[in-house]
């Protein structure tokens, strides 16, 4: 049966919501209703031109200096007003394909992030766009304001499956090289990858002018290392195996992936990059949501 | 000695701490194959998490085959320094009993001897010596070593013991014991040390040899017991010294009585002397009471002064009475003193003048007048001489007479052979040529020479050795003027080497006093004289030298007579040797002992010397022979040895110095000696020790492992 808006907008597939798209306008509508602006309103912005006060506008979009010169009140128009471009950019390399005792896999719970986000921007009438990579970019589809475009997005995903191995750095070099306009750019990965090349590639972006949106999603089983004896892991990508003690490696295990994690969450920081780190035990919707008021509060 | 197992088989067990090995290895689990793509993150750590997770593993397989294997050797029970690697420990042993049978065992403490209590705790030692066993019991009295696998026969002989006057030292019976065990075939030996510890019956001196012969003994253990008493003390009638054992009648005796308080303990006493009338089977009669008070560690001296004894012989005891004394044998000392009429001495001279000084010595004329003269003098000229009964004289003295007869040497050497004293005292009228002919040679030390020394500045006497009997009492004088009393002018002798000897020489190393044995008489020669007068040219000052020139009168006229040097009173061991007078002789006697009366008995010789080995009992003996062996009554004395009271005990350095140190081992009670035996024999246990370290690595890989797990799963 193939996959539909419904089927990636569910966030808990087996039990809770019965129509995925409604929980998704919920999301939005629930956040529109209670922050009365849109969380991504106040950047990149650049003055377009002025338009008589109507009552209802926001007393702090009023040009004060031409108010001094012509005791009239005008307001500011911004681009950001009027069209953000996103680019929900997915990770489609093997290790998204896992999880080891979640309902959603790395790759399905980044669809349902990627979904409510593009039914967010679609929804504030801005456009956005896809790009799929593994090794390289691989697929992607314009960027569209149209409401159609949410299903041509989420039905291109449906059709992917995560293979293969990786390069993040150098697929997200080339994006840093395809895009022409400023964008706001959604990286959608588990970051499986030595971090700096990674960094540097987001310096790259961030250097073009690009809002960075970084959701490290990895698997519950990836953030607890639930595992006990001897255990045999195979790389999904590099099919190489190590055969160890589970219980004896955790605690080192643990360490360094809080190193991972810290280094991304610091060095994102410095590069002003929004670093969301998520794990697919967490309902998305609250991961969402957190991330979306969190960064409301900042603007 | 060295280690082994009481239980050696179950050290097999051990190989049972191949078990966590092989539980290892079989039941390793196949590993779970999972997909897992943060393998890079795994890598990262791997190498360092491989070596701690290995050592980990390493440490905890460690401890558990550690656990395994130390509760296999615990129950194998595990010995050191025992024997027990020989399988069966009742295996027959040979033990030697060595008891102290001395007189210091004697000790009451709590209403037993220490040699009841050393009886008491061998006794209960024989029953539990393996079944077999060949056992042997020494004392003190030097019995030989027999090991016989008998333990009645050892019982009996256990209560058989007596202490034992005459005392081998301990250390001396320990060689012989060993030796006796180094001849056993048993496997095991054993030699068992009961004593006091008192220091006379552990002299030092043996302790090489007795290790060594230990050493060459296999699977020997040596055991001291020590049975003396804790703090032990004693008032002990120490010595008894009398002036002489032998003494004219008129002559007064002082007994010098030394009293002792060894130990923490003094006290106050009553010192008595008894003494019998002389005449045989009297019973002594007290004669003297003396108090003392003694602080402890401290001796008194206590004198009583005895005249007008009658003789023959006498004899006596000092004791002590007026306290409880855990120690009585050395409360009482015996003595005998021989009491003889006044010898009686020819003086044979051409000028009265000549022996005034000598004869004044020996019976000064106010001693005469009073009878209380301990000789009687006759002087008789040369020419008398040749018609006097020498029989009647103990001793006959030459003094300057020019020469004899050779009749007269020939006389003379039938008096000296038959016991008599002969003394030749030199002058200026004497000529050494009527000296020197074949008949005065074979009674005289030596020829005399034509020469007379005149020496300027003059020698002197050089009393060098003090062991002559002649010259003994002067040690203690330290030679009193001898050595400053000029003499200008002696003779020379040509000294008969064979036959003489030097008692005295001058500083010039010539001889002055010579002595010569012939027959049963002896024969002193003076090469100076005993003559002075004051308006002449004297030869020597000896004769105005005061005491000095009356005591050598005197030491040399007792010699002669066989009266010097005669002792009477002995320690009980001694060899007791007594001469007997010109005309007795020894042929039948009769002995009659502290316990009683001996047959008779022949010496079959017709000595002139009875002398008596290994004196046991201790008291008073007589020796009475028959008219017709010249009717004499002789006695002596037998004391306990003074050592025999020194209790202190030797230490345990001293035992060490003997045994070797950790070659023995020590108890002070049946507990401690059972305690050692078993450390001996079977060894001390590990099995605690054991137990401990088990519980602790038990512990310790316990928390190891639930750290391990814990911080795991953290």
């Amino acid at each position: 049966m193939p996959k539909t808006v419904e089927t990636y907008l569910k966030p808990e597939v087996i039990r809770t919501v019965s129509r995925l798209d409604l929980r998704a306008k919920f999301i939005v509508e629930g956040f529109l209703t209670g922050l009365h602006a849109s969380p991504f309103h106040g950047f990149s912005v650049e003055f377009s031109e002025h338009r008589r006060y109507v009552p209802g506008d926001d007393p702090k979009d009023i040009d004060w200096f031409v108010y001094a010169k012509t005791d009239k009140y005008y307001i500011k128009k911004f681009e950001a007003e009027t069209n953000v471009t996103g680019y929900l950019v997915m990770d489609l390399s093997g290790s998204m394909g896992y999880t080891y005792r979640q309902e959603l896999t790395k790759f399905e719970y980044c669809i349902c992030l990627a979904a409510a986000l593009g039914y967010l921007m679609i929804h504030q009438q801005d456009s956005v766009g896809l790009v799929t990579f593994d090794q390289q970019m691989r697929d992607s589809l314009p960027p569209r304001s149209r409401r159609a475009q949410l299903g041509h997005i989420l039905g291109l995903l449906a059709r992917l499956e995560p293979k293969g191995e990786t390069d993040v750095a150098r697929s997200i070099h080339q994006l840093a090289a395809m895009l022409r306009h400023r964008s706001l750019v959604m990286l959608f990965s588990d970051l499986l990858a030595e971090p700096e090349p990674i960094m540097h590639a987001l310096h790259h972006l961030r250097h073009r002018g690009n809002d960075v949106i970084l959701f490290h999603v990895l698997d519950e089983a990836e953030m607890q290392f639930p595992f006990h004896g001897a255990v045999e892991f195979e790389d999904p990508e590099s099919a190489e195996r190590v055969t160890i003690d589970a219980a004896g490696i955790r605690s080192d295990y643990l360490e360094s992936l809080g190193e991972l994690i810290e280094y991304f969450r610091t060095e994102c920081s410095s590069a002003g990059i929004d670093y969301v780190q998520i794990d697919t035990s967490t309902p998305f919707d609250k991961a969402l949501v957190g991330y979306l008021g969190s960064r409301k509060a900042r603007f | 000695m060295g280690a082994g197992l009481i239980n050696a088989g179950l050290v097999a067990g051990a190989v049972l701490a191949a078990v966590p090995i092989i539980l290892h290895l079989v039941l390793r689990q196949k590993p779970k194959h999972l997909v897992f793509p943060a393998l890079r993150l795994i890598r990262l750590r791997r190498r360092a998490n491989l070596k701690k997770m290995r050592l980990r593993q390493w440490m905890l397989l460690a401890l558990r085959m550690a656990l395994i294997a130390l509760l296999a050797l615990a129950l194998a029970r595990p010995v050191i320094q025992g024997s027990s690697f020989i399988r069966d420990q009742e295996a027959p042993v040979a033990a030697v009993l060595v008891f102290d049978s001395s007189y210091s065992m004697l000790y009451q403490q709590e209403n037993k001897s220490r040699l009841e209590r050393a009886q008491e705790i061998g006794m209960d030692l024989l029953p539990k010596l393996p079944d077999r066993s060949e056992i042997a019991v020494l004392d003190s009295s030097g019995s030989p070593v027999v090991l016989r696998a008998d333990e009645s026969a050892a019982r009996e002989r256990i209560e058989a013991l007596k202490p034992t006057p005459t005392s081998v030292p301990v250390t001396d019976l320990v060689p012989e014991a060993l030796k006796a065990l180094a001849d056993s075939p048993q496997l095991r030996k054993e030699l068992y040390l009961f004593s006091d510890l008192a220091q006379g019956s552990w002299p030092s001196g043996r302790g090489a040899e007795i290790q060594q012969l230990a050493e060459a003994i296999d699977n020997l253990a040596i055991y001291v017991l020590n049975v003396g008493a804790k703090e032990p003390h004693n008032i002990a009638v120490a010595s008894l010294v009398p002036s002489a054992q032998v003494l004219s009648r008129n002559s007064a005796l002082i007994l010098r009585v030394i009293v002792e308080a060894n130990g923490t303990t003094g006290g106050e006493r009553t010192v008595e002397l008894y003494l019998d009338d002389g005449s045989d089977h009297a019973a002594p009669l007290k004669r003297g009471v003396e108090n003392v008070t003694l602080s402890p560690g401290e001796a008194r001296e206590v004198n009583f002064t005895l005249r007008a004894l009658a003789g023959p012989v006498h004899q006596g005891f000092v004791r002590i009475v007026g306290g409880s004394d855990p120690l009585p044998f050395d409360d009482q000392r015996y003595f005998t003193l021989e009491v003889r009429p006044t010898i009686r001495v020819l003086l044979v001279t051409s000028r009265r003048g000549d022996v005034l000084y000598w004869e004044q010595a020996l019976a000064p004329t106010q001693m005469v007048r009073k009878q209380r003269n301990l000789y009687e003098c006759q002087v008789v000229s040369p020419k008398e001489f040749l018609e006097a009964t020498l029989d009647r004289f103990a001793v006959v003295t030459l003094v300057n007479v020019p020469e004899l007869p050779d009749q007269a040497w020939v006389r003379l050497r039938e008096y000296v052979i038959q016991g008599g004293g002969l003394a030749v005292l030199a002058g200026r009228r004497l000529r050494p040529a009527g000296y020197n002919s074949a008949a005065a040679q074979d009674v005289l030390p030596g020829k005399l020479s034509g020469d007379v020394v005149f020496s300027d500045p003059p020698v002197y006497l050089n009393p060098s050795q003090f062991a002559h009997p002649v010259l003994a009492k002067f040690r203690q004088w330290e030679g009193g003027d001898l050595a400053r009393l000029p003499v200008y002018r002696y003779l020379q002798i040509a000294l008969d080497r064979e036959n003489s000897l030097v008692v005295m020489a001058y500083n010039d190393q010539r001889p002055a006093l010579v002595e010569r044995r012939v027959g049963n008489g002896r024969v002193l020669l003076l090469t100076t004289s005993v003559s002075y007068r004051p308006d002449a040219q004297n030869w020597s000052h000896l004769p105005v030298g005061g005491w000095t020139f009356v005591a050598l009168a005197d030491q040399m006229t007792q010699y002669l007579a066989g009266s010097s040097g005669q002792r009477l009173n002995y320690e009980a061991g001694q060899t007791v040797t007594l001469r007997l007078d010109s005309g007795q002789q020894l042929a039948d006697y009769l002995l009659i002992t502290p316990e009683g009366q001996e047959p008779r008995r022949s010496s079959g010789s017709r000595a002139s010397t009875f002398v008596v080995a290994g004196t046991q009992a201790v008291g008073h003996y007589r020796v009475q022979a028959g008219p017709q062996a010249g009717g004499f009554q002789k006695g002596f004395s037998i004391n306990v040895p003074r050592d025999e009271s020194r209790l202190e005990p030797v230490g345990r350095n001293q035992l060490d110095q003997l045994f070797g140190e950790d070659h023995y081992a020590f108890a002070e009670d049946t507990s401690g000696l059972e305690r050692a035996i078993g450390e001996s024999r079977v060894g001390r246990e590990v099995f605690p020790i054991l137990m401990v370290l088990l519980v602790g690595i038990l512990a310790g890989e316990q928390w190891l492992a639930n750290r391990f797990y814990r911080s795991e799963n953290a």
